[in-house]
């Protein structure tokens, strides 16, 4: 069988095996990445250390399984829990590592531990059961996100699954987990990719962005044939966005990926090619206990359009506009301690060859869904109204996509806790109009309204009361060739 | 004259019929329907049995999977809960599942310039929040019969709750002469888009499909069947006479019945056949995961497989040739057929087994050869490379692949092997799965369509 024949099925079998997971990764046992699905901006840089992480600490056997959300050992979100296993196969470790996400929730604290449960890589399976004294005292915490056993339970079924099947595949293409083809497939793809970036304008440049939160991002890039070099200093200390350098790490290593246009597959190989400074004491590497929430779902995907457009700068041929694609986070505590979280997408920015999409997250590739029936059958909420927000992209030559616009009346009084991301307008670029910014107000029974201005707070809405929540469109990209409103 | 019964699976580009009596096929025949019109083909399979007479048709269709490449949905309305309008856009999934530069969104099946409000509104218990106003309705068929809308899908929010402004709204619409459009839910449904989904899809394809079913009525007329002879098969394998809302279901009704063959009961079918390639289980599913997103639908479990004989042959990452993630479609048809553009996965296995087809042009055999050694020249992991260690390797490649997918996903280690392409691949997958018990069913395609009898 010929090399190029080979490493084509080792990218499809690696795709094959970690399909089913929302995102979830392989490694060798030189911790080495093997392949990666991901879902978010942060998956891309973390699953690597937090396998890692677990491989130096414990004697893995099969069936065994590692806990862990602690967004300074690899984690993400205090709500997002991975688990992770081993595989022996001919005298040969490998790692799987997959997460499952728990509803989210929203609080406007300076410490990690308010933003939920922080588990510390904790042995929490052997010989595929998961421990009853371990999990009994997980699940009995405060903060143990709703349903947590069932989802973990879950997972680790599917994870036991997967291994026996990867030891099947094994067997039957003992060839292709030799180290030697490992070896070659990273380096293989490792050479493809630079081929791609020898395709590319080389040039340095840098952006600064004033944040919303007051602090500055300046992104420094920098991109040869050879190697891409995103640099923050420069940037700002934190105020309320942290972000751990593997989170950071990772937004780069996916904007870049955006940026090549293509389904690369995602290994060892990247990380040679991609270098992220982030100079200690700045937001984009927080130490703990700074708590990460807004860092994850605000400060990545604000790092990762940036890189983008520092990147397009370089290669103006793929312009992007900005995108209005921070969300604004909404949560409504009731009074029975029922909980609603929600998130509206912006508008995505224009590029050149393309309007941007209308509400997207352009960052995330989560599977779940919003269901107006599903959320009124749960909640006590009526919505009234979600849709575009019409005319909020920029115009431009190609115009920004525009924003949601959702409409919840209360039929109980609830606490309403929010993150308003894009207060200021997502800028046009190259003489295109801005997108319009995001919105919140409250329509109180009485017909009094309350704006919302501030980034983050939380405000008590009583039954019959509604908020309005507007997202902000994408920004536009070029003259257009009509007069802009 | 015996009376007999037929059963024609209408496939995206091939027809199959079986021609039985009192359980025992009497004569079956296979045509490719983009060289052959559906009433020629069964016509020249006809004119071989002038001693028969019908008794009843069953009719599998996947006919309708064809409209769906194209947008046909332009006189489709939609009247929704007011202030979701454009809720089914938004709802719309993203292409690439990767981060990319420029995702876009799946095309809506309807045009989203015919979608309006109304203001009607119940809540999650079916209490009525709103009431519905009757100005609204004649406003909207005063636009509806200017823009020259004949279908009209109803699509409320809880309306499986509480029917009542749904039926007031579809009797309305009757009565103007309209073709209406609603779906009957279960009462614990808890997504409102699968379910407008389903509406939609009825909706587009009931032009299709009344066409569709008017040809085979036109044709059996001829030889003294009448219309109430002929049934279509739903997602349950189950017989309907053009009803509306089992449309989008019958696109479903081949799958169904292959899960549903006694012999291959509790096992997992891999199912190779000539359009499409798949793991199929008895089990049921409530929805059905298409391009436009989660439609409503009960079909059984089934996994639509990376290859495909429509896959493109094309440059791979690494280097060389291989199979790539695009479907090209049976029209014009393969390569070696003398028609297509673009070589796909077809190609390759007509070429390795040309003895099994035959359709293969010698034309069509040329310009794939011309083509692969362009490919060759132009690739150096294929230096020196004749066009048969291209087939070879591709084959190889296409075996490997379909290996590691089955090892990698099937629910269990126990399958029966069918379709077109199972004689051809069953005896080299069994060699490369020797953990797995494989059997492959000489009978396959005589059972399903002796399926069709006792439906």
């Amino acid at each position: 069988m010929k090399k190029f024949a080979q490493y084509h099925l080792l990218q499809q079998s690696f795709r094959f095996f970690l399909q089913d997971f929302e995102s979830a990764s392989l490694m060798n046992a030189d911790g080495e990445l093997l392949a990666m699905k991901y879902e978010t901006l942060p998956d891309l840089g973390t699953l690597g250390p937090l396998t890692q992480t677990v491989a130096k600490y414990f004697q893995l056997e099969e069936g065994d399984a590692v806990l862990i959300n602690d967004p300074y050992s690899g984690g993400t979100l205090l709500t997002v829990m991975a688990l992770v296993t081993v595989i022996k196969i001919d005298g040969q470790r490998f790692y799987l590592a997959a997460r499952t996400r728990y509803q989210p929730f929203l609080t406007s604290s300076l410490k990690l531990e308010d933003e939920g449960l922080r588990v510390p890589p904790t042995p929490i399976a052997q010989a595929w059961q998961l421990n009853p004294a371990i999990m009994g005292a997980i699940g009995a915490h405060p903060l143990c996100p709703m349903g947590f056993a069932d989802q973990l339970e879950k997972l680790l079924r599917k994870m036991q699954d997967r291994c026996e099947r990867f030891k099947i595949w094994g067997e039957t293409f003992p060839h292709l987990l030799q180290k030697s083809t490992l070896r070659g497939y990273l380096e293989e793809t490792e050479e493809r990719i630079r081929a791609k970036m020898s395709e590319l304008q080389s040039g340095d440049t840098r952006i600064d962005l004033n944040l919303e939160t007051g602090e500055l991002l300046r992104v420094k890039v920098s991109l040869s044939p050879d190697k891409l070099i995103v640099d923050f200093s420069g940037s700002s200390h934190s105020k309320r966005l942290f972000l751990t350098d593997m989170a950071t790490y990772g937004t780069c290593v996916a904007a870049f990926a955006a940026f090549l246009g293509e389904d690369i597959p995602v290994n060892a190989a990247i990380k040679s090619l991609v270098e992220v400074a982030t100079p200690t004491g700045c937001m984009m590497n927080a130490k703990y206990p700074s708590p990460v929430f807004q860092g994850m779902t605000e400060l990545a995907p604000v790092i990762a359009t940036a890189t983008l457009m520092a990147l397009s700068e370089i290669n103006p041929h793929r312009a992007l506009g900005i995108h209005g694609t921070v969300p604004t986070l909404l949560n409504f505590q009731f009074g029975k301690g029922s909980q609603f979280f929600d998130s509206l997408a912006g508008g995505a920015g224009a590029t050149s060859s393309r309007d941007g999409l209308d509400g997207f997250f352009f960052w995330a590739r989560v599977r779940s869904v919003f269901s107006v029936e599903k959320t009124e059958r749960s909640f006590p909420i009526l919505i009234e109204k979600s849709e575009v927000r019409e005319s909020s992209g920029g115009r431009g030559k190609t115009t920004g996509g525009n924003g949601i616009l959702r409409e919840y009346r209360f039929q109980e009084d609830a606490q309403i806790t929010w993150v308003l991301g894009h207060r200021n307008m997502p800028k046009g670029i190259k003489g295109a109009s801005n997108g319009m910014a995001s919105e919140l107000v409250v329509v109180h029974a009485n017909g009094e309204k309350t704006q919302i201005t501030e980034n983050a707070g939380s405000l008590q809405v009583k039954a019959g009361d509604r908020l309005i929540a507007a997202s902000a469109g994408g920004g536009g990209l070029g003259k257009t060739n009509s007069p802009t409103t | 004259m015996a009376a007999y019964q037929a059963g024609i699976q209408v496939g995206r580009s091939f027809c199959e019929i079986g021609l039985w009596q009192n359980g025992k096929l009497h004569a079956s025949d296979r045509f490719y329907l983009p060289s052959e019109a559906l009433s020629v083909g069964l016509g020249r399979f006809f004119k071989n049995h002038p001693e028969i007479t019908l008794e009843k048709i069953t009719v599998s269709t996947r006919y309708l999977e064809k409209i769906l490449d194209t947008k046909l949905g332009g006189t489709v309305a939609q009247v929704v809960t007011r202030g979701f309008e454009t809720w089914p856009i938004l709802r719309q999934p993203v292409l690439p599942k990767t981060f990319d530069l420029n995702p876009f969104r799946q095309e809506p099946l309807a045009s989203q310039d015919l979608i309006f409000g109304v203001s009607a509104r119940m809540d999650a218990l079916g209490k009525e929040t709103s009431p519905l106003v009757q100005e609204e309705l004649d406003a909207l068929l005063a636009k509806f019969q200017k823009s020259g809308v004949k279908r009209v899908c109803i699509n409320l929010l809880h309306a499986h709750r509480n029917s009542t402004h749904q039926n007031q709204i579809t009797e309305f619409f009757e009565k103007h002469g309209f073709d209406v459009f609603t779906s009957h839910r279960h009462e614990d449904s808890l997504d409102e888009m699968p379910a407008w989904r389903k509406t939609i899809l009825n909706a587009c394809l009931y032009g299709s499909f009344v066409d569709h079913s008017d040809e085979l009525e036109a044709f059996f007329g001829k030889m003294g069947v009448t219309p109430e002879q002929i049934y279509f098969l739903n997602g349950n394998a189950k017989p309907f006479q053009k009803n509306k809302e089992q449309i989008a279901s019958s696109l479903f009704a081949w799958t169904q019945q292959i899960t549903q063959i006694p012999e291959w009961k509790n096992q997992i079918i891999l199912h190779l056949g000539l359009e499409s390639w798949s793991l199929l289980k008895d089990e049921p599913q409530y929805s059905w995961e298409s391009p436009w997103g989660s439609i409503e639908a009960i079909i059984p479990w089934n996994r639509k497989l990376s290859l495909q004989p429509t896959s493109e042959v094309g440059a791979a990452f690494f280097g060389g040739t291989g199979f790539t993630n695009e479907e090209l479609g049976f029209e014009p048809g393969p390569v070696s057929f003398g028609r297509g553009q673009k070589p796909m996965l077809f190609d390759v296995l007509e070429l390795q087994q040309s003895s099994k087809f035959s359709q293969i042009s010698a034309n069509g055999s040329k310009r794939l050869k011309d083509q692969w050694t362009a490919v060759a020249k132009n690739s150096p992991e294929l230096g020196g490379w004749t066009f048969d260690d291209m087939t070879k390797n591709l084959f190889e490649s296409l075996l490997q692949q379909l290996t590691s997918e089955i090892i990698m996903t099937s629910p269990t280690r126990n399958l029966v092997v069918t379709g077109f392409f199972a004689p051809i691949l069953f005896p080299e997958l069994k060699k490369r799965l020797p953990k797995y018990t494989l059997r492959y069913d000489e009978q396959a395609k005589d059972r399903l369509l002796l399926m069709m009898e006792g439906t």
